[in-house]
């Protein structure tokens, strides 16, 4: 057992690069990503798990940082908002499709928004309205009313699905 | 950040875990299974733990198949039991009803919230509809308990404060009954306000509804099947001892939604019976 007040070790990669820090096993995952990153782009709403702002994967699973210690993610891989976009995209096409659809205003819920969606697309490429509104349900967003991010869902959809095909002709 | 200050350690198995609960005397600890109740609690100051145990290392997730029992680590979360081949459908059922999005499906587990044992949630009732047993280890000692004597009241169970629970174990004749399970929620991302599960005999007769969330703790109507509706509903409300209020519904608004949704379960097991799509 390690004493109270010890820093204890972590050893994380964050959107593909490598962090070899001590941290307070006080701190959660979330204020290690924002604090001492230095990565904002993932939020802080309730600290209850209830509003999905401060969504990351880690491992490749979609979770709530609040609800973990950074202590925990020692030795995992984590994704940020920051992240999302791949190399050499400014945008990527779930995001492109946010902006195209107004799918956000003030932009708080998007690291929920866009992660469950990732989600939802890898595991069905053509979802209905009402996987759309399950796959999203965990992220509460106050401005929108939802039907600008169902709708941006469903160009990430159409977009992911065209750029499939292209790949399978080429 | 957490205000008060707490050992962290990852024991590597359930004997280790078991063996630093023993050296705690009585101190408070917490257990992070997947952490979506404890971490924020402990981030609300509403849990000062002197030791938290993580069990990320300690090898309790996963679903086997034994010769007559369906073994679950309780660190199996949500997600893991929806893939497994070896979860029972009745329980793939409920967990994919679990609120709070993927990410707290991915996170939340079967032992968290059996060992939370909140009125509201879904795990308890349906432990006790399957007839699970818990096996429960202390450093020196072990034993079973079945579900319905495991929780005692709200957010009290048999567990002792150096025991953990090491593994879940669902016997397999459930699979020879008919199985229903339904619950009443205000909106779709809203925790359950009452959860149904009903159990049916092979002849497709209602035998028995295990009502969760109207109660502190989830309870048992058992039935003939001859009963009227109305008999039916004078069941649900003979046999609720331990009324369970909230911000959500009062103890009258449970006890009434807790009759119509067991009349409706055993409609629906009438139903499947005759063939229907239920
Ligand atoms: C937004 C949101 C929506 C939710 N919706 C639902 C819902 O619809 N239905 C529902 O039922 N639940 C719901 N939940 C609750 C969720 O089910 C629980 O949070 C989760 O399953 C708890 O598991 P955990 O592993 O995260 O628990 P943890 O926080 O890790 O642990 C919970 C408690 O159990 C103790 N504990 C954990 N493992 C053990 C062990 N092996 N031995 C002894 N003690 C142990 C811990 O000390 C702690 O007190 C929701 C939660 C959130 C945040």
């Amino acid at each position: 057992m390690t004493n109270p007040q010890q820093n204890l070790p972590v050893n994380v990669v964050v959107n593909g690069v490598r962090h070899q820090v001590e941290v307070d096993p006080r701190l959660a995952l979330v204020d290690f990503l924002r604090e001492d990153l230095e990565l904002t782009g993932t939020n802080v709403g309730c600290r209850t798990g209830d509003c999905g702002a401060c969504t990351v994967t880690v491992d490749g699973e979609v979770v709530k940082s609040c609800l973990s210690l950074a202590v925990s993610a020692d030795g995992s891989e984590i994704r940020t908002i920051e992240g999302f976009a791949g190399e050499g995209e400014e945008l990527s096409p779930i995001q492109s499709a946010f902006w195209n659809e107004f799918g956000f205003q003030c932009g708080y819920c998007l690291p929920g928004m866009l992660f469950c969606t990732e989600e939802l697309l890898g595991e069905n490429a053509d979802p209905s309205e009402a996987d759309i509104r399950h796959a999203i349900d965990g992220n509460l967003c106050r401005c929108t009313g939802y039907h600008g991010i169902v709708r941006s869902v469903q160009t990430a959809a159409a977009a992911t699905r065209t750029c499939n095909r292209k790949r399978v002709s080429e | 950040m957490i205000a008060h200050r707490f050992k962290y350690s990852c024991p590597r198995s359930a004997e280790e875990a078991a063996a630093e609960l023993a050296q705690m005397e009585g101190e408070e600890t917490a257990i992070i299974s997947g952490g979506t109740w404890v971490v924020p609690e402990m981030s609300h100051h509403l849990r000062r733990p002197k030791l938290v145990i993580d069990l990320k290392l300690a090898g309790l997730a996963g679903v086997s198949a034994e010769a007559d029992a369906v073994v679950i680590g309780p660190a199996t979360t949500y997600t893991q039991l929806a893939h497994s081949k070896h979860t029972p459908n009745f329980l793939k059922k409920v967990v994919a009803g679990i609120t709070g999005g993927s990410q707290i499906r991915n996170r939340g587990t079967i032992g968290g919230s059996a060992c939370y044992a909140n009125p509201a949630s879904d795990i308890p009732g349906a432990l006790v509809t399957m007839k699970a047993s818990l096996h429960l280890r202390a450093h020196s000692s072990t034993r079973i308990v079945e579900a319905a004597d495991f929780f005692l009241d709200a957010n009290v169970t048999l567990l002792e404060p150096d025991e953990i629970l090491e593994s879940i174990s669902i016997p397999s004749t459930n699979d020879e009954n008919l199985f229903s399970y339904a619950k009443f929620k205000t909106a779709q991302g809203s925790w359950p306000i009452v959860t149904i599960g009903c159990i049916a005999s092979e002849d497709g007769v209602a035998r028995r509804v295990i009502v969760g969330g109207a109660g502190a703790i989830p309870f048992a109507v058992d039935l003939d099947g001859q009963e009227s509706e109305d008999e039916v509903l004078q069941r649900v409300h003979a046999a609720m001892r331990q009324p369970w209020s909230d911000v959500f519904a009062t103890a009258d608004t449970r006890r009434h939604i807790a009759g119509v949704m067991t009349q409706r379960a055993v409609r629906e097991i009438a139903a499947a019976k005759n063939g229907e799509k239920s």
